[in-house]
């Protein structure tokens, strides 16, 4: 199986966007929706959210975690880590490409 | 619609494993339309998605069936329609052909291109619907399973065929367009071809008793349901244009649209015209539901069952 999310349609940047707020250990729908709200600004509707957790637990990107109440908290799996580390591979090279071209690659790395 | 309804739309497997925990999101969530319109187009993405269609949910058995329900509730329907606005509001459709088709909407150029549209969305759905028609009754006849009774198989045919044949040789224009004293309206056929109309409604439920009951092959049943697509569609656009002249003449004059609606409402349901009048147009948008419903079912399992396949 492709370790993209480019396949999944509609729902790959809300892939992306869930994968990395997984990335620190688990959380359940609501508290994804804050993180991702906090660190990219997207605030992800539950349709969406849950439209991609399906297909990321169908990928076995992540795994579902015993339920607390109604609240299921998900896991990113090593597989799903993998596929993380490619997309934003492949996504910093394209903010490199995009600073280099503005002449702000400098700035940036500066800053950093 | 609140929310949590929209979650009913979700396929089954996937409400059995997700509702509990979206409906606990819903709750801390403020809820606003793009909420609402995300749940709906996610709703659609997982009913395409073969993965929460339970197994053998979409076997190539089950999909005949539905494509045989799709196919026969639109043949029942569009006789039904019709039979519900010439009992219930042909005098106010007469009313608006005899005064608003001559007066307003010929001094009006948007109300006389929707008039001439119309014409042509009725006789492209009648076309529409004997082709599905003959093809349907055409599979009954001839192939093999579809009664025990082998004459029997010939009935739904013949009862097309001979109809049909009586509006072809009375056939006087195509789409309106052509010159000719029977072409004024939305008219298929003029004259003594008129009289065929009522045997081809009856024969449509034949069709439909047909459809139900006997087995025509899946192939047959999926060329049917564009045809029969463009009927609902039909339906749907003759149900809007009912409600639309009604408030257009309702403009133009008040105390006529009541009185007709009375003289031919009491013949029906003495004392009170409104019950009528109320009960045809019901009848009519019921009529054009069922059979926008069925064409997305049609649609949705051709749709279904070519992922499935591929």
């Amino acid at each position: 199986m492709p370790l993209q999310t480019s396949d999944l349609g509609r729902l790959s940047d809300p892939a992306l966007l869930i994968l990395s707020s997984l990335a620190d250990g688990p959380k359940h729908g609501y508290a994804m929706m804050q993180d991702i709200e906090t660190f990219s600004g997207t605030l992800l509707e539950p349709g969406t959210l849950y439209g991609a957790l399906a297909r990321l637990e169908q990928r076995g990107w992540i795994k579902a975690l015993p339920a607390k109440d109604r609240r299921r908290p998900y896991q990113i799996t090593g597989t799903g880590q993998e596929a993380l580390r490619q997309q934003l591979a492949s996504l910093r090279q394209v903010v490199k490409t995009g600073l280099d071209r503005l002449g702000l690659d400098h700035h940036h790395s500066g800053a950093a | 619609m609140p929310a949590t309804w929209i979650l009913r739309l979700y396929p089954r497997a996937w409400r059995e494993r997700y509702e509990s925990e979206v409906t606990a999101v819903l709750e801390q969530h403020r809820v606003t339309l793009k909420t609402s319109v995300d749940l709906l187009l996610s709703a659609l993405d997982a009913q395409l998605d073969p993965a929460y269609r339970g197994e053998g949910q979409f076997r190539p058995m089950d999909s005949v069936k539905r494509l045989r329900s799709s196919n026969s509730t639109i043949f029942w329907a569009f006789p039904a329609m019709m039979l519900s606005y010439f009992i219930f509001l042909s005098d106010l459709g007469d009313f608006l052909d005899g005064m608003i088709r001559q007066g307003l909407i010929r001094q009006n150029p948007v109300l006389s291109g929707i008039g001439g549209a119309m014409s042509a969305v009725s006789n492209i759905q009648l076309i529409a619907l004997l082709a599905a028609a003959l093809l349907l009754a055409g599979a009954v006849a001839f192939q093999a399973g579809a009664s025990s009774l082998r004459v029997l198989r010939f009935v739904p045919l013949a009862c097309v065929l001979i109809p049909t044949g009586v509006l072809l040789f009375f056939w006087k224009c195509v789409f309106g367009f052509a010159a000719g004293e029977a072409c004024s309206g939305p008219a298929f056929a003029g004259g003594w071809g008129r009289l065929a109309y009522p045997p081809l409604l009856l024969s449509f439920l034949v069709v439909a008793l047909a459809v139900a009951r006997s087995q025509p092959s899946r192939r047959v049943l999926k060329i049917a349901v564009p045809l029969l697509g463009l009927v609902a569609l039909g339906m749907a656009l003759q149900m809007v244009e009912a409600v639309g002249w009604g408030l257009v003449a309702w403009h133009v004059d008040q105390s006529m649209v009541i009185q007709i609606a009375r003289s031919q409402n009491t013949k029906f349901w003495p004392g009170d015209w409104h019950i009528g009048l109320v009960l045809g147009l019901a009848l009519v948008v019921l009529c054009g539901g069922m059979a926008i419903r069925a064409t997305w079912r049609g649609l949705f399992t051709l749709l279904a069952t070519k992922r499935s396949s591929s």
